[in-house]
């Protein structure tokens, strides 16, 4: 089975390098990271992930436009995303994983174990 | 009549006698020499009088309203402001009734007509005179003691209204305080929060990467990832306390009933409790003083001690949840600091949530216990004590945690009672 191709947008190095080297240390997934938000369209045409992990809030652009453009580009309009966020909606306080406006999302912070499921079940569908 | 005269005559009574016209004068002389209680003064003329009067002691005056140095009413009413309490009877002649009458309603005791009087009389008018003026000053200083008692009364009454309007502005101004206060925190909370939450995700990222990375590291790595991991849960569960207390942002303090939000709490983990196969022993009281509380904000905290002491005895168990009124300070074995606006005595409404399970660490039942609650639990979303003690004291409460000697632990939290009328 082919590895599945990961896009991390994050504005935090620290964030996108762990994720990277903790995703690829199962042998299951190939990780590409993405620091800024406005080259997140760029890379993902480039890229051709299989899924989006994206963060909400990063300083030179909303996580929210970035989806927004990549859902209106016809390449990547079905790529899965999720989003990463350290904020969560006050209705789904306390869950570590859920959906914002039928969006998958996984809040800050989650371990290696939760964020792989999240994945799985977002690339199950 | 005789023991009554006799009586009466007991004393001597000295009588001063204002009257210029010698007949008269004599004649007064005269009437009362018979009688030995009376000793008689006379002079002619006012100023002469008051000097009398200075000098001795007199009970009664007998008073000409036409002087050589005062005439008519002013005769009276100067001698009556100088000496308030001498009886005063005026001498009149029968063409000048009028005016005596005046000086009678304006205080003096009595007034004879000159030559229609004998002696019988002039004797029983003096007595009258003295005793009608002893029984009007005693009326007079009854009700002046009266309306001093009342005016005493109507001050107290202003008093305590004024002090309990006090008491009420500062209850106010401290729920203003109070609630500016809970607003600021939510605030800056809700913005720390957000900070804290990338560092974390690195920790728990890179715990999670080392782990994986050496699989067969010793004993003591893995000890220490662990802790890191369990650090990085406990600082998480602190930060999602203060978020989500910030949420409600929208706070509706008003008075509430801890009984009610007992139960209230009690509906929300009534799931959790079936399914950990627990007993609840519920014993609430009725009808307990109200606190100023936010419903929601107190409902969660007592949603996360009742979950923390239903994970407490996983393997099934009894839970008792409680709510009184009582003074602060009857819990034996505590010796933790009272935060706050809280002090021995007050009176205080409880609500406490005891568990049989296996207690905590004795170390950790300091006011600081936010250990109490393990991991996993905060792992399950059950919020770290601390932040519940930090916004239970925001309401201007507090919590306590003992162990048992029955086994388990009990938490209690409690709110002061307002003063109120």
């Amino acid at each position: 089975m082919s590895k599945k191709r990961i896009l991390v947008v994050d504005d935090e190095t620290s964030i996108t390098r762990l994720l990277k080297l903790n995703l690829e240390q199962t042998g299951n997934y190939e990780v590409r990271e993405e620091n800024r938000g406005a080259r997140a369209l760029a890379s993902a045409l480039e890229f051709k992930p299989d899924l989006i992990l994206l963060d909400v809030m990063m300083p030179d652009v909303d996580g929210g436009d970035v989806a927004a453009s990549l859902r209106q580009n016809p390449d990547l309009r079905k790529t899965p995303l999720v989003f990463l966020t350290a904020m969560v909606n006050k209705d789904e306080l306390g869950a570590p994983e859920g959906k914002i406006g039928g969006q998958m999302y996984i809040a800050k912070p989650l371990n290696v174990k939760g964020v792989i499921s999240v994945i799985e079940r977002t690339l199950a569908k | 009549v005789i023991a009554q005269e006799r009586e009466m005559n007991a004393q001597q009574i000295n009588v001063l006698v204002l009257e210029d016209d010698p007949v008269c004068a004599g004649l007064l002389q005269d009437l009362l020499r018979p009688v030995s209680q009376f000793e008689l003064t006379a002079v002619g003329r006012f100023d002469e009088g008051l000097r009398q009067l200075g000098a001795g002691s007199f009970e009664i005056v007998l008073l000409d309203l036409s002087l050589p140095d005062r005439m008519g009413l002013a005769t009276y009413r100067d001698l009556r402001d100088r000496w308030p309490a001498l009886p005063i009877v005026v001498l009149t002649g029968s063409d000048d009734q009028k005016l005596a009458l005046q000086a009678v309603r304006e205080g003096a005791q009595d007034y004879l007509v000159k030559g229609e009087f004998e002696g019988k009389m002039l004797v029983r008018v003096i007595h009258c005179a003295i005793e009608r003026k002893r029984a009007g000053d005693e009326l007079r200083r009854g009700a002046e003691f009266l309306k001093r008692k009342q005016a005493m009364e109507t001050l107290e009454k202003t008093l305590s209204e004024l002090h309990r309007a006090h008491e009420e502005l500062k209850d106010a101004q401290m729920q203003v305080v109070q609630s500016e206060k809970l607003e600021a925190v939510s605030t800056f909370a809700g913005g720390i929060a957000h900070e804290v939450k990338n560092p974390l995700q690195t920790i728990l990222l890179g715990v999670d990467f080392l782990r994986n990375s050496f699989p067969e590291a010793n004993q003591d790595v893995q000890m220490v990832l662990d802790d890191m991991d369990s650090a990085a849960a406990r600082a998480d569960a602190v930060i999602r306390g203060l978020l989500e207390f910030s949420a409600y942002n929208k706070r509706d303090v008003k008075d509430q009933d801890l009984s009610t939000i007992v139960e209230h709490a009690l509906r929300s983990v009534h799931g959790e409790m079936a399914r950990h196969s627990i007993r609840l022993t519920e014993e609430l009281a009725p009808n307990l003083p109200l606190v100023r509380l936010d419903l929601k904000t107190i409902k969660h905290v007592l949603i996360n001690l009742l979950l923390g002491a239903i994970q407490a005895m996983s393997g099934g168990g009894t839970l008792t949840v409680r709510t009184c009124l009582r003074p602060l300070g009857e819990d034996p074995g505590w010796s933790g600091r009272t935060p706050g606006q809280l002090k021995a005595g007050d009176t205080v409404v409880v609500a406490e949530v005891e568990d049989d399970g296996p207690g905590v660490i004795e170390s950790r039942l300091t006011p600081k216990s936010h250990r109490v609650f393990g991991t996993e639990l905060i792992r399950k979303g059950v919020l770290d004590l601390l932040v519940l003690k930090k916004v239970v004291e925001l309401y201007g409460g507090m919590i306590r945690i003992i162990n048992r000697k029955a086994g388990g632990v009990k938490v209690t939290i409690m709110f002061k009672v307002q003063r109120k009328e």
